[in-house]
């Protein structure tokens, strides 16, 4: 197929656009600050690539002939994505602490904030429709799609409607999305009356994935594969595929080091799936998936996070947790590595297809790579850092597969972004094997002592120099490594409250909350305690005495319970009738539910 | 002479040169075999005695599947804690019963019983404790074996596929009394330090080794990872001694095979060129088995492989149970795979996750009666499930696994029943009913018709024509044709070069009735069990929808040249 999009044609303007102001930025006069980039586009020649900086809530602009930053202009708070619009004119950029869309301009100056625009909160990604008219963000938290009218918010068409056109919600959080063009497939979905553009939106966390009519709206299908933290979707080459990076934790495996060192607790892939497979809402997306198993004994591959394919089939894959790009070549055969600096997440090829850029979040640099061999052609800093706070030095050690047996896989491997990939971990953090239990989110465990579903960790440095230990099978910690892993873990706040706009709901679940004594063990204002709890639900050995997690977030922790027997939390008190004095009432349970939506 | 595969015999040996027995893991079918490594052993004071026989008894009540009373437990127990006399030889066992108190019935603790074992200058006989045990609960304690840990550690390794070593197979009965090298695993320390077979060590690290009992031979050459060892020695040609000084390293073995039970390269998942069957001989299941089928999956993806046999049969080395679940569970696009009742716990139903190697892809699976307990669960879950045939003899499995677990407190690991398995299709029971029963060894004499007797010539090759009931009932004006032979067994036919495809859709027509009294007895020749597994593969592969996947290129069959039957 002929590619639609302008954006090869489109972002060559772009550049035009950059070449008078280039000079007038020199390299001095970048700040002293971390950046962390996390989102890049790179131009039609080649020669300049634009950077979101989430955490200086700036946007770069990479000279990559002279290897230098050109400018870097504040436009935000936490950037999380940027797109080119199809005119090149502006980067649209989306904002998870502002929780916009800012719609940035070209100037002598350099990057000017045009617009923004309030979507629904926490943003991560925005992709644009095929013929450009639309902007689809992704926002995490609040488990929405907002779909954006660029012609009326960038005031270039029918400014009658509503920039805000629809938001779609989701049963889960989304991040990685993939706009797919549904006339392809047209022939082999007789049942698809409509050839149009499909959304799909992967879960940030865990395992589903939703195919969205962006049209009407509707949500076509909601399906789970066996992965987690999805860090990167594209179309193959031959558009009749979809691949997708992610991880598979194991339920049966355990945390020794025989499951570890052979690739049995946690594997590193790529899926490929048929599209026509995505796009037909009833087929078993399994049915022709094809893994590619990343890695191996000695040299694992730890969280494989963003890629790119190019023409000739050669595929660049940043291994974040490894430090590392790794090459595939047309038939998936390992081709070699190239170590990249520290954390690689997003990457983009270059117009010829022969070189890739890839972002090393933590250490605010790019690695320029020629995919064959791999070679790694240089290394362009975006700018200096200050000295690493022990809180940054633990986010590098916690994104580190090297803390892991041969590097298979990282604290947030599991514990993604910080939170849960709500899967089940067969570890002996409970003293056992053979009871696997949740993976707990760590975003607000620092006052939540003890630690561990038995409650088994006084601390929560003990918890994580076991952790690394035992479940990762990692060699032993310094004090200055827990030290600072810890530092970082209370860097981390609580997952925020889905929300519900029914106060008065809230108000009732409150009072059924105070009536059930559920803050005997969920004790304000953490909503926990230490107390170890016989909850009357059994793991495979016996055991039924657990330390009550935090409600903190609890709406964005499903499922529920030690082994996640309880999909939501209706579950938990309908099916399970959680620690209930009583019966509730569908209303009752209801409110208490918006109750808990709301911690 | 000429010697088995290397890493077969690398196995055997290296795992009897551990003290490990090759019964071990096995369960259910034989429960009184005693194995003890242990008869030279002896183990610290008086007061350890004590301690060892409350760890075996505590062992027992948590970890066995039906463990005895502890009142008789420690009575069988503290009748062989005894100092066995120089000329006790002639003591009856009766007179050593007599010696029982019942100080050591009134035991509560390890510390106890090692203060009542020291205050009576009691020693534990490790033989006489294995017998009583077994001799009063065999039936519950499955194979009971005890053995040091640190040749647990060894089986572990092995199970782990990390075994730390030389990568020499030791000859110990030579003539000489001096231990010969008799196979080098490639790669591995001994080759890349020169070291040639037929070599006799005569010292290691400087101690000679002439007359020195197997097992201390093996614990001076095992050692931590990356140390190093000595080894004075000399080749059969040469009377030349030399010093060679190795470092112990990794050493790891395949436990997947090809169809000639060797390691399956690129070229060797095929049974045969011609046709999509792939052949996985699953010697054992340890820790890397997974892995290497992942790899095998690709391989068969590749190839176009449309049916794939497992050969589960013959003396594998142990399993692991774990690994064993960790295995059907790939095999399995989600469902139950067994109920798993450990000790006394609560019976506990694992389920499969929906990823699938070989999805899409008929399974056969050949077993034997040798076939190991592991191999009897993932064969019988591949079975419940509807993902696999079985073909062969079936074996005495009941369900009961057997597990090597530490003793508490003292350096040794117990062997006996931990672990009873439920099939998932609770309408199943043990042992195996097999899909099609077909005997491995050459017909007895009075072997019934139905079982290894087709109607298929003998010696009949993979795109020879395949003669079945079907086919033998047919008139000669039929296109049925074969090359001549020289067989009698054999039938005739006119014209070799004519393919002549299977034609019943059935394959339990391969096994002939035992009567047949409206037709006219067939010649019968024996149909070797593998011969009976690819045409059961192949009338599976006919039933399939067409091939998605490109089938075997030219080239790929230019890979297949050395492959022979």
């Amino acid at each position: 197929m002929t590619p639609k999009r302008p954006l090869q044609f489109l972002t060559w303007l772009f550049v035009l656009r950059l070449v008078a102001t280039s000079t007038a930025f020199a390299e001095e006069t970048l700040a002293t600050h971390f950046r962390r980039p996390v989102a890049l586009v790179v131009s039609q020649d080649g020669n300049r690539i634009a950077i979101a900086n989430q955490r200086s809530g700036t946007v770069s602009l990479v000279d990559l002939q002279e290897k230098k930053v050109l400018l870097e202009t504040a436009i935000g708070k936490r950037p999380s994505d940027l797109i080119v619009t199809r005119d090149t004119r502006r980067l649209l950029v989306t904002d998870e602490e502002t929780h916009q869309l800012i719609a940035v301009s070209f100037s002598p100056e350099g990057y000017k904030v045009e617009k923004r625009l309030t979507v629904s909160p926490y943003p991560v990604s925005v992709k644009l429709n095929e013929e450009g008219t639309c902007a689809f963000i992704a926002s995490l938290w609040s488990r929405t799609i907002t779909i954006v009218n660029l012609n009326s918010w960038l005031d270039e068409g029918d400014t009658t409607l509503p920039a805000v056109e629809r938001q779609i919600r989701l049963p889960f959080a989304p991040r990685e999305m993939l706009v797919l063009n549904v006339g392809d497939q047209q022939a082999k979905l007789p049942s698809l009356d409509n050839p149009r553009s499909k959304l799909l939106v992967a879960d940030a966390f865990g395992s589903r994935l939703a195919m969205i009519d962006p049209e009407s709206g509707q949500v076509d299908s909601v399906r789970e594969i066996p992965a987690h933290a999805i860090r990167g979707m594209r179309l193959h080459p031959t558009k009749s595929q979809l691949v997708i990076s992610h991880q598979v934790l194991s339920r049966l495996a355990q945390s020794t080091f025989d499951d570890v060192h052979w690739g049995s607790l946690m594997t590193n892939v790529l899926r490929t799936v048929e599209l026509s497979d995505i796009l037909d809402p009833k087929a078993d997306l399994l049915k022709h998936s094809v893994l590619q198993y990343l890695g191996g004994p000695d040299r694992g591959a730890g969280d494989p996070a963003g890629f790119v394919m190019n023409a000739n089939g050669l595929t660049g894959l940043a291994l974040s947790g490894t430090d590392e790009l790794m090459l595939l070549d047309e038939n998936n055969v390992y081709g070699g590595r190239v170590t990249t600096e520290s954390y690689p997440t997003a990457i983009a090829n270059g117009p010829d297809g022969k070189h890739a850029y890839v972002l090393n979040t933590l250490s605010d640099s790019v690695s320029v790579i020629q995919l064959a061999g791999p070679i790694l052609v240089g290394t362009i800093s975006l700018g200096p850092q200050p000295e690493l706070t022990p809180a940054d030095r633990g986010e590098r050690l916690f994104h580190n597969a090297k803390l892991s047996h041969d590097g298979w896989f990282s604290c947030s491997s599991c514990h993604v972004q910080g939170h849960t990939n709500g899967l089940l971990n067969d570890n002996m953090t409970d003293g056992t094997f053979g009871t696997a239990k949740r993976v707990l989110t760590l975003r607000g465990v620092t006052e939540t002592a003890p630690y561990s579903w038995t409650g088994r960790f006084k601390t929560l440095s003990d918890q994580i120099a076991h952790s690394v230990k035992s479940t990762m099978q990692g060699n032993p910690l310094t004090d200055e490594e827990t030290s600072d892993l810890e530092a970082y873990m209370k860097s981390l706040s609580p997952p925020p409250a889905l929300g519900t706009d029914d106060k008065l709901a809230v108000a009732r679940g409150a009072a059924i909350f105070e009536a059930q004594n559920c803050r005997n063990c969920h004790t304000q204002p953490l909503f926990t305690s230490a107390k170890i709890v016989d909850v009357g639900l059994k793991d495979e050995r016996g055991a039924s005495k657990f330390n009550p997690p935090s409600l903190r977030g609890v709406s964005q922790n499903a499922p529920y319970f030690h082994d996640g027997r309880a999909r939501n939390l209706e579950a938990v008190f309908t099916q399970f009738r959680h620690q209930l004095n009583g019966e509730l009432s569908s209303e009752e349970v209801a409110d208490l539910i918006a109750f808990l939506n709301d911690l | 002479m000429r010697l088995p595969p290397f890493s077969r015999l690398a196995c055997v040996f290296l795992m009897l040169a551990g003290g490990v027995s090759s019964s071990r893991y096995v369960s259910g079918a034989e429960p009184s075999i005693v194995t003890s490594d242990l008869k030279d052993e002896t183990f610290g004071s008086a007061a350890d005695q004590g301690r060892l026989a409350w760890a075996i008894l505590e062992a027992i009540e948590q970890q066995n599947i039906s463990p005895p009373p502890r009142q008789a437990l420690i009575r069988v127990l503290t009748q062989a804690l005894f100092r066995i006399p120089k000329d006790a030889v002639n003591v009856s066992y009766r007179e050593l019963l007599e010696h029982v108190d019942s100080e050591f019935l009134q035991c509560q603790s390890a510390d106890e019983m090692a203060l009542v074992a020291e205050q009576n200058e009691r020693y534990l006989n490790f033989d006489r404790a294995i017998a009583e045990l077994t001799s009063g609960f065999g039936e519950n304690l499955g194979k009971f074996r005890l053995i040091r840990a640190k040749d647990h550690e060894v089986e572990e390794q092995f199970h782990g596929n990390r075994y730390v070593g030389l990568g020499i197979n030791l000859y110990h009965n030579d003539p000489s009394h001096i231990p010969v090298i008799m196979r080098i695993r490639p790669g591995g320390p001994a080759d890349r330090g020169g070291l040639k077979p037929r070599t006799y060590i005569h010292e290691i690290d400087g101690r000679p080794t002439k007359n020195v009992p197997q097992q201390t031979i093996l614990d001076w050459i095992r050692g931590p990872i990356g140390t190093e060892v000595t080894l004075k020695v000399s080749h059969e040609t040469s009377i030349e001694q030399r010093l060679v000084t190795l470092a112990r390293g990794l050493i790891r073995f395949e436990s997947l095979k090809d169809r000639h039970r060797e390691p399956i390269s690129r070229d060797r998942l095929r049974y045969d060129r011609r046709e999509p069957i792939g052949w996985i001989h699953v010697e054992t299941i340890n820790g890397s088995t997974l892995h290497e089928l992942r790899i095998a999956d690709n391989q068969a993806r590749e190839d176009g492989i449309r049916v794939l046999v497992l050969d589960f049969r013959g003396l594998g080395e142990p399993d692991d149970l774990h690994q064993s679940l960790l295995v059907a569970d790939s095999f399995l696009d989600g469902g139950a795979i067994w109920t798993q009742i450990d000790g006394s716990a609560e019976p506990r139903t694992e389920f499969a996750d929906r990823e699938c190697l070989f999805r899409d892809t008929p399974l056969i699976v050949l077993i034997n009666s040798q076939t190991r307990p592991c191999h009897c669960a993932i064969a019988a879950a591949l079975q419940d499930a509807g993902r696999a045939k079985l073909i062969g003899e079936s074996p005495d499995f009941q369900g009961i696994i057997s597990t090597t677990v530490r003793l508490s407190g003292v350096p040794y690991s117990l062997t006996m029943a931990t672990t009873r398995l439920n099939r998932a299709r609770q309408d199943r029971q043990w042992p195996l009913e097999l899909d099609y029963t077909v005997a491995e060894n050459p017909v007895a004499e009075n072997m019934p018709a139905s079982v290894n007797q087709a109607r298929i010539p003998k010696g009949f090759r993979l795109g020879d024509r395949v003669i079945l009931e079907s086919d033998l009932n047919r008139k000669s004006s039929d296109t049925t044709t074969t090359r001549p032979s020289n067989d009698p067994t054999r039938p005739s036919y006119p014209n070799e070069s004519v393919q002549v495809p299977l034609k019943s859709s059935n394959p339990s027509n391969l096994i002939a009735p035992e009567s047949s009294p409206t037709r006219p007895a067939p010649p019968r020749t024996r149909l070797p069990i593998e011969d009976v597994a690819i045409l059961v593969a192949l009338e599976i592969q006919r039933g399939l929808p067409p091939a998605s996947v490109k089938p075997a290129s030219s080239d790929q069959n230019t890979r297949y040249k050395d492959s022979t039957r």
